[in-house]
């Protein structure tokens, strides 16, 4: 991925998100596709199933440029999606750029249980790391939701969201969500917020983008430098 | 009265303060003389600075601590670990591969029996032992024996007889051995003891001391079985366990650990010893297994989760009597420390956050103090921080009726305390300054350079175990000097 990313360094594209009237720049996707209109037609609202709040211990203080204020009422707690809509991760295959984690297997990714006890989340190596879910066949995809180890009040650093066709990323890369502030990841500045991670994950908003493959960066966290996953869901409807 | 001489190398361990503090220190003042006096005692060694190999004996949450602590630490270099459970060396493993990666060669080794990992790994020269407590007694003298260095977290032993072990081991062979009270190495503890509460300084003669660890219900939750990390029953056994559950959650048990007063008390019940340079006379103790009891779907401990313990000194200057509380049932006011005396009181913890308040009381003038380029304490930066313990309040001489308006002052209240703060902050972990105590003590394979060697640390283990005798006995429990003697 590296050498993409060094092929791929004149190659900028402003990207503007229509959900948040963000404009953003992108490194990666040097065909990337315009981000979708948002979902139209019957909208139906899928609830959120959160784990139980797991902090313990005594929280170190996260130290970050964009991190976010904690606000409880910004909770998302539901979602608003197509007719049909379901978890389309659930289930499939993940894949990473560390494929001999240090606790616990990738299947821990996608298998609906985002609960932050020992056993049920993937920690990879030290440092930038991707997990990646193939959906199996292009989808139109909604919304995301995301958790991180959540069992101890930290925030993940550089923290990029993708999808594309391409299992590569090399063409056709949307990104959806980047609190990269500073570019150490060389995929464009975000301006998305860090935040510190709680069992309500976050959501991402995909605005109907359609791609197969959803890709998940980040470079460590504010405790150390590890990488962990305790659940991706990933709401579409297959696009065919 | 504790014969144990007091240490003298604070200053060392400035390096782990923060910069300001780091450049005032080393400018002049007592701690710039510790500092000289430290490096001296050092170059007699000869051998300051050179790489220690390492191993880590016990890769759960504490030993994980000392090994994020230790990547401040100059001169480690991590070649083993054990443990015999998969999860726990995962874990290990993957920090030695990111947060200590400097101080790592090649590979890890893992072993799963400490035998093995000795007889395999003769480069070994420091074992940092973070077991279960009941195991800290034989894997200590295995290590020693081997002529290895030691650092064994604390509480020694969950039993007086594998303490005594410790002890005569320690003193059977020639390595050095470290126990983890780790405030005795802390700067921000170092000044409190050294430039506050010493006899003649800030303080006066101190009467009181109190001291506190609550940790609620959920920090105290029993651990169980992790999906996909299960153990063989037969290793289990074979290491000394009963059960999966009893591994997990072995601080409840008596056979393996001393419960809270031990894994949290142990920690401040030491700190009244080591402040006062004392031991106590007697100890009054209650408490027992009153909620952790097993019904409801709670847990069932076998130790007291919760215990109230009055200690009485005699120091040179008079009685001094400490209050310790440890509960599991809240987390209120969290972990702290307070020493008072007729001239002020102060408030520490081991984060700044939790405990970093001095009151002078009435009369008291503390100016001098706060003057120079290092000073021992500063004015309160922010009084919000003083919370609720001494908080501001407009104290007037009530007026006569006839003034009008009356005070809001009780006549009988007293006055404010004027309040300050210790001018000390630590950068690093509050583990980082007694791992590089240690280690720069087998650097220089010299044992005095320690702050908390094992007989020191045996007072403490019998200060704690003996509060249960009182408890058990429903009273109280007077010390015999024989009691301290290894």
């Amino acid at each position: 991925m590296k050498n993409t990313l060094h092929i791929l360094t004149g190659l900028t594209l402003a990207l503007t998100l229509a959900s948040c009237g963000k404009k953003e720049e992108t490194k990666a996707g040097a065909a990337a596709p315009a981000a979708a209109a948002a979902p139209a037609g019957d909208l139906v609202e899928i609830k959120l199933e959160f784990p139980k709040p797991m902090f313990i211990g005594t929280p170190v203080p996260a130290e970050l440029p964009n991190l976010e204020k904690a606000d409880p009422s910004k909770v998302v707690k539901s979602i608003m999606v197509p007719k049909g809509t379901t978890n389309l991760a659930k289930g499939k295959k993940v894949t990473s750029s560390d494929a001999a984690p240090i606790i616990g297997d990738l299947n821990l990714v996608t298998d609906g249980d985002a609960d932050g006890a020992d056993g049920s989340f993937v920690e990879l190596m030290p440092g930038k790391q991707w997990v990646q879910i193939d959906l199996g066949e292009e989808a139109n995809i909604y919304k995301i939701a995301m958790w991180h180890y959540h069992k101890q009040a930290q925030a993940y650093i550089d923290v990029v969201v993708q999808v594309s066709d391409d299992p590569e990323f090399k063409n056709g890369v949307t990104t959806l969500w980047n609190s990269d502030h500073d570019d150490t990841s060389a995929m464009g500045k975000g301006s998305d917020p860090a935040y510190v991670e709680t069992n309500h994950g976050r959501v991402v908003d995909a605005k109907g983008t359609k791609a197969r493959y959803v890709r998940l960066w980040s470079n460590g966290n504010t405790s150390n430098d590890m990488n962990h996953y305790c659940e991706v869901e990933v709401f579409g409807t297959p696009a065919k | 009265m504790n014969s144990q001489p007091l240490p003298s190398s604070p200053a060392p361990l400035s390096r782990f303060m923060d910069r300001r503090g780091f450049l005032r220190t080393s400018a002049l003042t007592s701690s710039g003389i510790y500092l000289a006096t430290s490096k001296g005692a050092i170059a007699q060694q000869s051998a300051p600075g050179r790489t220690i190999k390492c191993a880590l004996v016990g890769c759960g949450a504490q030993g994980n601590a000392l090994r994020v602590a230790s990547k401040d630490v100059p001169g480690i270099q991590w070649v083993a670990m054990c443990d015999i459970w998969k999860f726990s060396i995962a874990k290990t493993r993957g920090g030695f591969l990111g947060e200590n990666k400097h101080q790592v060669e090649g590979q890890i080794n893992i072993y799963e029996d400490i035998n093995e990992m000795l007889d395999k790994e003769p480069s070994i020269e420091a074992v940092f032992i973070a077991t279960p407590d009941f195991l800290h007694a034989p894997y200590s003298r295995i290590c020693l024996e081997k002529g290895k260095n030691v650092y064994c977290e604390k509480m020694m032993s969950n039993t007086l007889e594998g303490a005594r072990d410790m002890v005569r081991a320690g003193k059977a062979n020639p390595g050095i051995f470290q126990i983890g009270h780790q405030r005795h190495s802390n700067p921000r503890y170092l000044n409190l003891r050294d430039n506050v509460i010493k006899p003649g300084k800030m303080l006066g003669r101190i009467t009181h001391a109190y001291a506190q660890w609550n940790r609620g219900v959920s920090g105290s939750a029993p651990q169980g079985a992790v999906k996909g990390y299960d153990i063989p029953q037969e290793l289990l056994t074979k290491h000394g366990y009963g059960s999966i559950e009893e591994f997990r959650n072995w601080r409840f048990f008596k056979k393996y650990g001393g419960g809270p007063l031990s894994d949290l008390g142990a920690h401040q019940i030491d700190m009244f010893n080591w402040m006062y340079e004392s031991t106590p006379v007697s100890v009054i103790a209650s408490g027992g297994v009153d909620y952790f009891d097993g019904s409801e779907g709670r847990p069932k401990f076998e130790l007291p989760d919760n215990m109230m313990c009055i200690y009485e000194f005699k120091t040179p200057a008079g009685a001094l009597r400490a209050y310790y509380q440890v509960l599991t049932t809240t987390g209120s006011q969290g972990a702290y420390e307070k020493h008072m005396g007729i001239g002020g009181t102060a408030i520490i913890s081991e984060l700044d956050t939790n405990g970093n308040q001095l009151y002078a009381e009435p009369g008291q003038d503390w100016e001098a103090y706060a003057l120079g380029d290092n000073p021992a304490i500063v004015k309160a930066a922010d009084k919000a921080k003083n919370k609720f313990w001494e908080h501001p309040r407009d104290w007037e001489k009530p007026k006569p009726p006839s003034y009008g308006a009356v005070s809001v002052a009780d006549a009988r209240e007293s006055k404010a305390l004027s309040q300050w703060e210790l001018n000390r902050k630590l950068k690093v972990k509050p583990h980082t300054p007694h791992i590089a105590n240690f280690i720069e003590a087998v650097q220089t394979k010299n044992p005095a350079h320690l702050t908390c060697n094992v007989e020191a640390a045996f007072k403490s283990c019998v200060t704690v175990l003996k509060a249960y005798e009182a408890q058990a006995q429903g009273g109280k429990y007077i010390f015999k000097p024989e009691d301290f003697q290894a």
